[in-house]
């Protein structure tokens, strides 16, 4: 009952919001759009109408897709009671940027080639990018700051990006998992995620024929698919998977996305697979009256309506057919 | 009974006459326009197209959404005022279709308005950034407030750094400790400290290595100064106060432009509506079809209606052609009510649960007298009633809502009166405020009798719904269902009722068995095996309890009708306990008296409206009524701000 | 103290549950509603006038305990009469009496407002089905209906 109060407020609000989200319809229009520029006036009509008025070149959607996610955040951030919830859901922000600085700094260049997210996550880009002026890291999480060290520490032998990404991912997992465990719709969610991103990882070893002691070190500790399920089955073929997770949640993800990359050797129908999955575990969920389920809900509508944008985006400013990109597009929440 | 005849109609046009078919058809609103489905296979008829015009459609929306821009940015920074009761009915300005028709000339007017709305938003916005910087400062300045250094000392100099900065608390005294042990030449000033932080002025000797080491060990956070500021800190902040007050004046400024805008409010929303309805035409054409010389229509209009629609279009164009037909097999059509004028109102109810689908019976009459006398009993005050029924005439004189809303009021009016009929019978007048005899009884004074007059009158209730549901079936052609379903159920409760009077308990008994062996035998036709067929039926008694908790439910008649009679009489015991304490005594009880009935009536109404479209949805419409039709919306003029005057006919 | 209580005292006391309990419970309901209704007014203030109707269901508990308190304190003629003198009997009847609204109240009340909470969602998403969102609401109240009538038959039932 304490905990209906607590939200009631919240989720009501969030249902609001919901209505602004882009519906089928709205997503329709924007694929069957003559061009970019056509493609963006469907947002006009919408809740991006402003920015879509301020951008001045079609090429730089970036801008407004990274304004709206960050708009998104802040409002919700002003709003929501569980703090823990939304530190939870914007870790991921963090480790992305460190994520690019690492990278960058370790490889000697700029950062500017890649999106970086200003005032999204829980610690600010700006104070990011002070740390890295200052060699000082001890003002990040502890956790993230484990990480950074081990890197550090890591790179003079052994300067490969991918080691970057490997230990933050990690981190990442660690630090969400344990911050959601007094949320068990959370939980749930991060181990899902885990999950599809550990068999992610499985295929991508298998494919790249990366060794067995590589696999242990990336598999994230998060998932409740054990790491040994994944060591026992590095001998065998991929189609072995197939079968041992047919009986899982997760069968027709693996069994699809695989079929794609033997057909085509790519891997985005696995990614795209494996967002509706969460997007429908989600869905499954939102009508939860009071609960986190709601935001966590409109949060991953949200970060999903920006990847359909960018997608469709990318794909009118390429020329592609629209055919050819809703076949990459996600599903809509709403 | 009241489902109106609906047509599915076609109309022909010649293409240079399509804008003002379209036009007549949204003045008119008689007609729902459908999309093309069928694609025609008459003789001669060609190559038949549908007509889009995507882009036109396109600049009409983002004119749309230019307006909508402006008169967001208006009513963030001047309100619309809004009554409460206008959040249901909705309030707009009228206009008469000629002063209407002369805003299409308006384009280049608004256009500046938008011009101007942009720029003063991101004024806005720039001025709202600016005071944020400035406040930021300002909080950051505010600890070193008493220390009396130009800022433009801070740095280094050729000899020593000269530091402004902080770091926790805690580790202060750490920290000076040392200082004092390293570098004993340091000059360290607390010049504030709260719980947290303690800020500090700092010289130290240039390149000062122990200084340096113990900064970093003690987390010290320099403070930032944008370089023009060059007094003191106290000096700064004074200044920095003058340019938030400018800043803020700009503001005012800002918003004394925008207020300017606002008598160009109006003008901004009839506009708005006059390039919806242009979109809204231009939408519909979406649905046509058409060849080089004429397009194709089709929609659905009541049977009734054809011939007006006819006269107008032969009036407005030469070449329209209309063709009606009756739905054929599979077709479905929208749903629209008629009603007499006493029972229309009631269609609010059954709408808000669902329209009828168009293979059933409109509910709406069937349960317009119940509501009618639930809602007396619920209400249950004459003085209520009289005050409800004036209350809602003078809302809808002064209103003038549309719809549903018009339907809701009148309900109330109508309401009103019923209670007003039930108050005369128990002789309830405001509470006991005015004593007259009842006509009938005082539910207070036997409520075991009101208590029995309501469950009887749910049984009627039931019994009624379950006629209606016989009748469909014989209807349908299937009467045997109808005896099964309803007849049985028919015998074996009025038998059970018999079973409580004596005089005719052998006959209940009777009826009783006869109705339940009935049941047993029939209600497992469903099912394919003897043995299931059998315990199907014999299940089928347990729905006894369901007939139970419906007539149960009834009680809640007495118990309303009692709640509102009851605190209204408490309403005026507490007038009269504090009516004798002289003129402070009098006024306090006129305020309790018409404060408290208020209350009262709004609360009364608001149960008996609730529980008695309950007692409609749950028991009465679970008898017979299935719903999930689609209501008829026709294409017609639809605005947001603007009322047109009707034209006269 | 129990020696100087008598019938009177207690039947006061099933006056002051039924009116204190079911009037707690109104007070979470419609403060639970208010919760909800705000969330979505401060998005969309159009929904003001709907909204408040689902928060005004989970108060009628509330009337309902007042009327039941009244009732006692009029059949025991502690307001407009002369005050009876109850045997221990006699107050231990009305005591019970006034449990049914009581306690139906106080739960049924929270349980409306959270069905009524639930129902201010589904406004923000679809304002036509303010009608289905009153209804799920009004399901629950039958029970404090129900109470009500029996406290009342109850209490009708006591000879004095």
């Amino acid at each position: 009952m304490a905990n209906d109060s607590k939200y009631a407020y919240a989720v009501a609000r969030v249902r609001v919001l919901e209505n602004r989200l882009l519906d089928k319809g709205q997503v329709d229009r924007m694929l069957e759009a003559q061009g970019a520029r056509e493609a963006l006036q469907v947002l006009a009509e919408t809740n991006y109408a402003s920015a879509v008025g301020e951008l001045k070149d079609v090429h730089r959607f970036e801008d407004l897709l990274a304004g709206e996610l960050e708009r998104v955040y802040r409002e919700v951030r002003r709003f929501y009671p569980e703090p823990r919830l939304l530190e939870a859901l914007a870790a991921k922000y963090d480790v992305h940027n460190l994520k690019v600085l690492l990278k960058a700094q370790g490889l000697g260049r700029e950062a500017g080639g890649d999106i970086l997210y200003p005032n999204v996550g829980n610690i600010p880009l700006a104070k990011l990018e002070a740390m890295f002026a200052q060699e000082d890291f001890r003002d990040l999480p502890p956790h993230l700051r484990q990480a950074v060290e081990e890197i550090g520490a890591g790179w003079s032998q052994r300067p490969d990006p991918q080691w970057i990404d490997i230990i933050l991912d990690r981190a990442l997992y660690d630090h969400l998992l344990a911050l959601a465990d007094t949320i068990p719709f959370l939980k749930e969610f991060f181990t899902h995620q885990a999950n599809l991103v550990n068999i992610k990882t499985f295929i991508r070893v298998k494919i790249l024929r990366q060794d067995e002691d590589f696999l242990k070190k990336v598999l994230l500790r998060g998932g409740d698919i054990h790491q040994s399920f994944f060591t026992d089955l590095y001998h065998e073929p991929l189609e072995v998977l197939c079968d041992r997770l047919a009986l899982s949640p997760y069968a027709q993800v693996v069994n699809e996305g695989l079929a794609e990359w033997q057909e085509k050797g790519r891997l985005t129908r696995f990614e795209k697979l494996a967002d509706d999955f969460l997007l429908n575990f989600v869905r499954s969920h939102r009508h939860h009256p009071f609960g986190p389920q709601a935001l966590v809900g409109y949060l991953l509508a949200v970060e999903n309506e920006l990847k359909l944008i960018r997608i469709i985006m990318v794909g009118k400013l390429n020329k592609l057919p629209p055919e050819e990109i809703r076949e990459r597009l996600r599903d809509v929440y709403v | 009974m009241a489902i109106v005849e609906m047509k599915k109609i076609y109309l022909f046009a010649h293409r240079a006459e399509k804008e003002k078919m379209v036009r007549a058809l949204q003045s008119l609103g008689l007609v729902e326009i459908r999309q093309v489905e069928e694609k025609p296979t008459w003789k001669g008829c060609g190559d038949l197209r549908s007509i889009q015009e995507p882009e036109a459609l396109h600049r009409l929306e983002s004119r749309l959404n230019e307006i909508k821009y402006s008169l967001d940015l208006l009513a963030r920074h001047f309100p619309l005022k809004k009554g409460f009761l206008e959040q249901f009915a909705g309030s707009k300005m009228t206009l008469t279709p000629e002063e209407f028709s002369t805003f299409g000339a308006e384009g280049e007017q608004v256009d500046k308005i938008y011009q101007a709305c942009r720029r003063l938003d991101e004024g806005f916005t720039a001025l709202g950034n600016e005071e944020n910087r400035v406040e930021n400062l300002l909080s950051d300045l505010a600890p070193y407030r008493d220390l009396n250094l130009p800022l433009k000392e801070l740095g280094v100099s050729e000899r020593v750094s000269v530091r402004l900065g902080s770091l926790p608390a805690a580790s202060l005294a750490q920290f000076k400790d040392l200082l004092a042990r390293e570098a004993p030449e340091t000059h360290v000033q607390v010049v504030s400290q709260d719980k947290e932080v303690a800020h500090i002025f700092l010289i130290y000797l240039r390149d000062c290595p122990p200084v340096e080491a113990a900064l970093k060990e003690h987390n010290w956070t320099d403070l930032q100064v944008p370089a023009h500021l060059t007094a003191s800190p106290a000096q700064c902040m004074a200044q920095l106060e003058e340019k938030l007050a400018r800043e803020r004046e700009k503001g005012q400024g800002l918003l004394a432009q925008v207020e300017k805008l606002l008598p160009q409010r109006p003008r901004l929303m009839a506009y708005y509506d006059y390039l919806a309805l242009k979109r809204d035409r231009l939408a519909v054409t979406d649905n046509f079809l058409s060849t080089d010389q004429a397009v194709l229509m089709t929609g659905w209009a009541r049977a009734a209606d054809i011939p007006q629609i006819e006269e107008h279009l032969a009036q407005v164009g030469e070449t329209a052609t209309l063709l009606a037909r009756d739905p054929v097999e599979g077709e479905i059509p929208p749903v629209a009510l008629k009603n007499g004028p006493l029972v229309e109102p009631f269609e609010a109810v059954t709408n808000l649960y669902s329209t009828p689908s168009p293979k059933e019976i409109d509910p709406t009459a069937a349960l317009a007298p119940f509501f009618f006398v639930f809602f007396g009993i619920t209400l249950g005050d004459a003085g209520y009633g009289i005050l409800l029924t004036l209350l809602s005439l003078l809302l809808l004189k002064l209103m003038q809502p549309k719809g549903m809303g018009e339907q809701l009021i009148k309900l109330l009016a109508l309401g009103g009166g019923a209670a007003l009929c039930f108050g005369i019978l128990t002789g309830s007048w405001f509470g006991d405020m005015i004593n007259l005899p009842p006509l009938w009884f005082n539910p207070l004074d036997d409520p075991m009798k009101m208590l029995i007059f309501s469950m009887a009158l749910g049984v009627i209730h039931l019994f009624a719904g379950m006629a209606i549901q016989a009748y469909r079936s014989i209807a349908a052609g299937k009467p045997w269902d109808a005896v099964f379903d309803q007849g049985f159920w028919y015998l074996l409760l009025i038998g059970l009722m018999l079973l409580a009077l004596p005089a005719v308990a052998g006959l209940g008994k009777v009826l009783a068995i006869a109705g339940a062996v009935g049941l047993v035998l029939t209600q497992g036709r469903g099912q394919k095996n003897m043995v299931m067929k059998f315990f199907s039926g014999l299940l089928s008694l347990y729905d006894l309890t369901g007939y139970l908790s419906d007539v149960l439910s009834y009680s809640r008649l007495l118990a309303l009708g009692l709640a509102s009679g009851v605190i209204a009489v408490a309403i005026n015991t507490m007038g009269r306990l504090v009516g004798s304490a002289g003129v402070v005594g009098f006024v306090l009880m006129l305020i309790i008296l018409i404060g408290g009935h208020f209350f009262n009536l709004i609360i009364g109404t608001l149960g008996a409206y609730v529980h008695t479209s309950r007692l409609q949805y749950i028991e009465y419409f679970g008898k017979f009524f299935e719903g999930g039709g689609k209501a008829f919306t026709p294409f017609k003029i639809n605005t947001q701000y603007v009322d047109l005057e009707e034209r006269e006919a | 103290m129990f020696e100087s209580m008598t019938g009177i005292v207690l039947a006061l006391l099933g006056a002051a549950l039924a009116v204190g309990l079911a009037g707690i419970g109104s007070a979470i309901g419609v403060g639970l509603v208010g919760q909800s209704a705000s969330g979505v007014v401060s998005e969309d203030p159009d929904k003001f006038g709907q909204t408040l109707l689902l928060q005004a269901l989970p108060g009628t508990q509330g009337i309902y305990g007042l009327l039941t308190g009244f009732l006692i304190m009029q059949r025991t003629g502690v307001v407009g009469g002369n005050l009876l003198n109850l045997t221990m009997e006699q107050g231990w009847a009305v005591f019970m009496a006034a449990m049914p609204v009581a306690i139906v109240g106080l739960l049924s009340a929270i349980a409306q407002g959270r069905a009524a909470a639930a129902g201010v969602g589904l406004i923000a998403k679809r304002p036509e089905e303010l009608g289905k969102a009153i209804i799920f609401a009004v399901m629950v109240e039958t029970y404090a209906v129900l109470a009500l009538l029996a406290s009342i038959l109850l209490l009708f039932g006591i000879t004095f």
